[in-house]
């Protein structure tokens, strides 16, 4: 580069930055700057970009720019780490720490430049969304900046973007009780409630949603709701409150019989909520209700619990809703973001909505009428024999797109490596129920079943991560796991007032009972053969769905194949393709690529323990190239542009390796 | 641990909380749970009565937390050298290339709030950049402040609950330091900055300079040092005292040809320690422009390369000693003095102790500024680098003897084999040698090249100085032993000055590139090696006692396992060499059981992992009684504190490939 283009670059690159930065956002056709200013690159969660620096052919020269680890950020160090930064004017954003802080960095060097972080004492201890969270958004007039965040002990924070302190003017010093106003009265230390998700802002509206502790053996029947409520951007006053959980008098309250809708709780919305700005929707994602694998004490469809509704932004009034299971008994809950499509089917142009599931199948609608895009068809499923369980005759099945995810359980699921491996496999699964997708959990039983074999697990198939889009080809790619569970039910009095609870029957023979008794407990785990998962690989995959025209474009293994895998000595000889391996990964796509990092460490082919981050031709699956990371993907990548150099980064952890930001770019005299 | 002890550890609190109202004792170690000044206390004792961890537990240390640094700077930094506080649970450090302040949760090392101000291009061209060795703290016993300057040279009052400038001190807490300084510069460039704490006893902040290393300076012209006292709830400058006495003022004369009013440096860029009963400072005092050329600075030079008492209250001068007429070795006064009340003979003396890069600790009674011991001046050899001033006398301390080696003789040169002898021998007849005061010759290619001066221009000890156990009187300290060969050069492409530091240039050899070092002036020179072996014999890094109640050495250990290109070398190979002790800038801290110190530079350790030893010593043998390994050198010198009845040790480390991070080791909750 010639001495004149650098002045050039030197003086030219910050004033058009600024000049970039003053143009109004569009909302729902990825970032058209070169920043990163939502969770999901843009409210519409397409985790798409349009830069193109970085590409096939240079993708495996990419160094570290920076690391940033949270450890000190919190009374102790995290090793898991989900967050999505944000970069916004040249400074990264990000939740970071056991302490959930929030960081700005330089986003060229990683420099720390402010620090918040909340100390909430026996509420963030009692907190059931611990740890950093998934990350923040950003807000501006054009003038000031805002950061907003949910702590852990759910209170909605807004900070000052350039000095990281809380807004006076905002709610209560810069803080909103989110335990306060919530049309139900709980507990401000002990209240079940809290948040991973960042809070939408589209407009001048904060969109904040609701977690709660994992649900598959609780305590109790009662619980708090997971309602979803709208707040003023300036003031933090609240704007509306969506009901998701009809009360009396409200659309839905019928599908709660025997007023189970009074006590029954849950049915938030933890994933990422996407917004339509133009249309002026509200997209949520909508749990399942308490009782993940037992609903008889919530008789009913329960809507709009593991729904699809679409709310008017304004008023937070419901538009539209879909529920994509009746009476979820499988922890099937929605987990991620809707993605905004602006799809071409068989020649019309179709404003869509595209829901990944845990259960494998991408919901595709008419985001502005609600009605899907193909037929989704009501069919009659098994019911179980469940004391007081409440069985929906059907449920819904997409015509289109295929499962991007294997779905249910059978003989020829099982792994065939080795016929002895096989034997194995048969013989295991012999002690449970399989079947098809929608088969019921089972009371966990000695002579009969231990329990019901589901796939995909009750984890998913895709989970929070969600998918992204590319907007040019409207090709959608999603990474899932291809894992079991087990799912077994007991009845525990001791743990819960429940009838049911997710749990094995303890076994009569062994001298021991466990302390919990019946064996009640979240437990579970994935059934195995000498270490080996009972299913067929891939376990980890990457598939990418044209949703102009329904279908699967390709499908592939993402991450190398575990080292457990490649050094079983019941595999030795064998040639095994690439396994994938599991994980919460996240996809980013790019003008030019589609980047997704591996899930779980194994020995790299440098020799190092760590995973890789790897790039994919977008069109084909094929792998473009591949760099060395220290630790897995836990958090998913992000990309912006700076000072003429784009940069991706991502949270990396894992066991023995403390999370961290990383950035990757291009080494600094191009080759 | 019965559930009784358990209800009783959760009192500690309360009773940490009781014990931080009481005053604070200037000057002998922390007699508490803290560790609120940068040398413990404001007498930099180095000294804690802590006494949990002891010679029976100390290889059980486990790490309790680290804090790394990396992103508080636009870069990482490998050099940390700082000294930690702690109050009431927090510790509070400088950290990172853009030397921001953090405030850490001192049981989990958990970020509390960080402070961070961009000086932009005034921190880039500082003279003192990188994190520096420590922030002071301050508190009426309500309010609670953290102050420090910045690369910049700024003084800044934190809320050291929030971490945010106090809007009443100063500008918005801020103190232009480059301001108010009896003297013009310009604000971006003045050559001025400070790498060390600033002292704050009795509501008065004490604030002395560094300048840019002076081995080849620009210019005879330079910043001066001076030292300033500032109000502590304002930042109004209370005095200032010229460490370069200005026309009219005790010392002006003894800088003749009116050198005073254009020579600079002459700072206080070590630790400053204050004796708060007696209302005194004490200040080291650095050595004037030019590091080993004074010839535009005829005279002794007061106060260069001497120790000055002030008064708190008005920075007025009560008495002075020093150490080295006309420096022209670089051997400024690098550490703090340390306070101590000794008995000599029978007789109580308010003692003042003060280590030095020549190796000697000069004791006085910090009253009067009387020697304990008698300090002889004694005819030294003048040098014939032309123009230069040569002082015909300088003074020897009689007692405590030299902690280092001084001066170079052939007996000094390694001896492991015949072979190495021979080679040391050759390379040494190149440079003249000497008893130590052998002044630097003007380089030249047929020889002398220069003179080879021991302890090496880096002292002996350097900035992290020594300790001191107030219950035994044994002073403390580490010291590297190296050879610095010291040539003059003149150069005036890059200085103004009639001679820098340089190495004369093989005449034969191909000329130099345009541009390039000309004759070859720069700071340079680095150690002289016979086959990558120092060319001094071992030990090269070593911790001496010294009991001022006598005057007399206890004891002399080599500190820090022999280095992995010592054991490996060829030439020694079938050898049985004693530990031989590694380099570093290692502070030792004393407690009421141990003496501590880590290793300086890696090493490959017991465990077949590359680092370094966190090191404890018998205090009264130095007998080793313990180690834990660390995975890089120590950097910044150890503190320690007790907090919810587990005794922690602090220190900041880091090197080549790793960067730097505080280490927080405590023994395992289940003592064992």
């Amino acid at each position: 580069m010639s001495r004149e283009s650098v002045r050039y670059c030197a003086v030219l690159a910050p004033v058009m930055a600024l000049l970039l930065w003053t143009l109004p956002l569009a909302g729902q056709s990825g970032a058209k700057t070169d920043e990163w200013r939502s969770y999901g690159g843009s409210v519409a969660n397409r985790r798409y970009s349009s830069l193109d620096q970085i590409n096939a052919s240079n993708f495996n020269k990419l160094e570290v720019a920076w690391r940033f680890k949270t450890d000190s950020l919190g009374p102790r160090p995290e090793f898991n780490l989900e967050g999505t930064p944000l970069m916004a004017n040249g400074v990264l954003y990000a939740t970071a720490g056991t302490r959930r802080a929030v960081v700005a960095l330089d986003a060229a060097t990683g420099e720390m430049l402010w620090m918040f972080s909340l100390n909430e004492g026996k509420r963030g201890e009692a907190a059931p969304r611990k740890l950093s969270g998934r990350g923040l958004s950003y807000w501006t007039d054009g003038k000031s900046e805002r950061i907003f965040y949910v702590t852990q002990g759910y209170q909605l924070v807004a900070l000052d973007a350039k000095i990281g302190r809380p807004i006076p003017d905002f709610g209560k010093d810069g803080m909103v009780d989110l335990k306060r106003e919530d049309d139900q009265a709980m507990d401000l230390i002990t209240g079940e409630i809290g948040l991973h998700a960042a809070p939408a802002v589209a407009g001048n509206t904060i969109i904040v949603g609701a977690a709660h502790l994992p649900g598959g053996a609780p305590k109790s029947r009662r619980n708090e709701k997971g309602f979803v409520r709208g707040y003023d951007v300036r003031t933090g006053k609240r704007l509306w409150i969506f009901h998701t959980i009809p009360m009396l008098g409200e659309f839905g309250n019928d599908t709660w019989e025997k007023e189970s809708w009074s006590y029954t709780g849950n049915t938030g919305v933890w994933g990422q909520i996407t917004v339509d700005e133009e249309g002026g929707r509200v997209y949520l994602p909508v749990e399942d209700s308490t009782g993940d694998y037992y609903g008889g004490h919530r008789p009913g469809a329960n809507l709009f619990s593991s729904s699809l509704v679409a709310l008017d932004l304004k008023t937070g009034k419901r538009v539209w809703h879909y529920q994509l299971i009746h009476h979820d008994i499988w922890d099937w809950d929605i987990p991620c973001a809707p993605i905004l499509a602006d799809i071409t089917v068989n020649g019309r142009t179709i404003k869509a909505v595209a829901q990944p599931t845990k259960q494998g199948w991408v919901y595709v609608f008419d985001r502005a009428t609600g009605q899907p895009v193909w037929p989704i068809e009501e069919r009659a499923v098994e019911k179980g024999d469940v004391p007081q369980e409440w069985y929906s005759p059907t449920q819904p099945f997409p015509t289109r797109p295929p499962a991007f995810e294997r779905q249910g359980v059978s003989i020829d699921d099982l792994i065939d490596f080795t016929p002895e491996l096989r034997a194995e496999a048969v013989k295991l699964v012999s002690n449970y129920k399989l079947g098809p997708i929608f088969t019921p959990a089972v009371v966990s039983s000695r002579e009969r079943y231990l329990g019901t074999l589901m796939m995909p697990n009750t984890s998913g198939g895709a989970n929070w991560q969600g998918g992204a889009l590319d907007p040019e080809t409207n090709i959608l790619y999603v990474f899932s796991n291809t894992e079991v569970a087990t799912l077994g039910l007991v009845h525990n009095e001791k743990l819960s007032d429940m009838n049911y609870i997710r749990g094995v029957a303890p076994d009569p023979n062994a001298k021991t009972p466990s302390p919990a008794g019946g064996g009640g407990g979240e437990g579970g785990g994935g059934l195995n053969i000498q270490g080996l998962p009972i299913v067929k690989p891939p376990w980890g995959r990457i598939t990418a769905l044209d949703l102009n025209r329904g279908e699967m474009a390709w499908q592939i293994a993402h991450g190398d194949t575990p080292d457990a895998v490649r050094n079983h000595p019941a595999l030795k000889g064998l040639s095994i393709p690439r396994t994938g391996r599991t994980g919460r990964i996240g996809v980013l796509v790019t003008k030019t690529l589609l980047i997704a990092g591996e899930g779980g460490f194994f020995t790299t082919p440098s020799g190092q323990r760590g995973a890789m981050l790897r790039a994919y031709d977008k069109a084909t699956g094929k792998e473009v190239g591949a760099v060395y990371m220290p630790a897995p993907q836990t958090g998913s990548p992000i990309t912006y542009m700076l000072n003429g150099k784009q940069y991706l980064v991502l949270a990396i952890s894992g066991a023995g390796y403390s999370g961290e930001y990383v950035a990757f770019r291009l080494p600094a005299v191009p080759s | 641990m019965s559930r009784e002890s358990v209800r009783y550890y959760a009192l500690v609190p309360v009773i940490a909380l009781l014990l931080w109202t009481l005053p604070v004792s200037g000057q002998s170690g922390a007699k508490r749970d803290e560790w609120r000044s940068y040398g413990s206390d404001v007498g930099n004792t180095r000294y804690s009565p802590l006494d949990q961890i002891n010679a029976s537990n100390f290889s059980k240390l486990e790490v309790a937390w680290r804090f790394k640094t990396d992103n508080l700077g636009p870069r990482p930094e490998f050099n940390l050298q700082a000294t930690p506080l702690m109050v009431n649970g927090v510790l509070y450090a400088p950290a990172g290339t853009r030397r921001a302040v953090v405030a850490l949760d001192a049981a989990t090392g958990e970020l509390l709030w960080s402070y961070s101000f961009n000086e932009g291009k005034r921190a880039e061209v500082a003279p003192r950049r990188l994190s520096g060795r420590g922030v002071a703290y301050w508190t009426d016993g309500k309010a609670e402040r953290i102050i420090y300057v910045t690369p910049g040279y700024q003084l800044i009052a934190l809320d050291a609950k929030t971490g945010r400038p106090i809007p009443s001190f100063g500008n918005n807490g801020i103190v232009d330091l480059k301001r108010e300084d009896d003297q013009a510069m310009d604000l971006i460039t003045g050559d001025i900055g400070l790498h060390a704490p600033p002292m704050v006893a009795r509501d008065t902040i004490i604030v002395g300079a560094a300048h840019t290393p002076g081995g080849a300076p620009k210019s005879r012209r330079n910043e001066k040092g001076y030292v300033r006292g500032y109000d502590v709830r304002t930042g109004k400058r209370l005095w200032i005292f010229h460490t370069i006495p200005t026309l009219g003022e005790f010392g002006n004369d003894t800088w003749e040809n009116e050198s005073w009013s254009y020579t600079g440096n002459t700072g206080v860029w070590g630790a400053i320690t204050v004796d708060e009963d007696l209302g005194h400072v004490y200040l080291p005092v650095e050595n004037a422009t030019g590091d080993y050329y004074g010839g535009h600075r005829p005279g002794a030079n007061l106060f260069s390369s001497g120790l000055v008492a002030l008064d708190i209250k008005t920075g007025k001068r009560i008495w002075h000693y020093q150490f080295i007429h006309h420096d022209i070795w670089d051997w400024d006064v690098p550490c703090a003095s340390i306070l101590t009340d000794i008995t000599v003979n029978g007789r109580t003396i308010k003692a003042i102790a003060q280590p030095t890069k020549q190796g000697w600790v000069y004791v006085f009674d910090r009253v009067t500024g009387q020697p304990v011991w008698p300090i002889e001046e004694r005819p030294v050899a003048r040098g014939d680098v032309p123009g230069e001033w040569y002082s015909p006398t300088q003074r020897f301390p009689t007692r405590p003897p030299a902690f280092e080696r001084q001066g170079v003789s052939t007996d000094d040169l390694i001896d492991f084999t015949p072979e190495l002898r021979a080679e040391a021998i050759k390379i040494a007849s190149r440079y003249k040698m000497g008893p130590i005061f052998t002044p630097p010759v003007v380089s030249r290619w047929e020889g002398p090249l220069g003179t080879l001066i021991l302890p090496a221009v880096s002292g002996g000890a350097n900035w992290p100085g020594g300790a001191l156990d107030p219950e035994t009187k044994i002073f403390y300290i580490f010291s590297n032993t190296e050879m610095t060969p010291l040539g003059l050069v003149r150069d005036k492409e890059k200085s103004d000055m009639d001679y820098i530091r340089g190495t004369a240039r093989d005449p034969n050899a191909p000329a130099p590139k345009p541009g390039g070092a000309g004759a070859g002036g720069g700071e340079g020179g680095g150690g002289v090696t016979v086959q990558g072996l120092p060319l001094v014999k071992p030990p090269w890094g070593r911790i001496t006692a010294i009991d001022l109640n006598r005057g007399e050495m206890v004891w002399q250990i080599a500190h820090g396992e022999t280095s992995d290109a010592v054991r490996n070398h060829p030439a020694l190979k079938g050898l049985n060499i004693p530990r031989t002790g590694r380099t570093g800038r290692i502070g030792v801290l004393v407690t009421k059981t141990l003496l501590i110190a880590g290793e300086g530079g890696f090493f490959m350790t017991p465990s077949g992992q590359r680092g370094a030893m966190l090191r404890a010593y018998d205090k009264a043998t130095g007998n080793e009684l313990g180690a834990v390994y660390m995975p890089a050198p120590q950097t910044g010198s150890t503190m320690t504190y007790m907090l919810n009845g587990r005794q922690y040790l602090v220190l900041a480390i880091g090197g080549a490939g790793y960067s730097s991070e505080y280490v927080a080791f405590r023994l395992p909750s289940v003592p064992s």
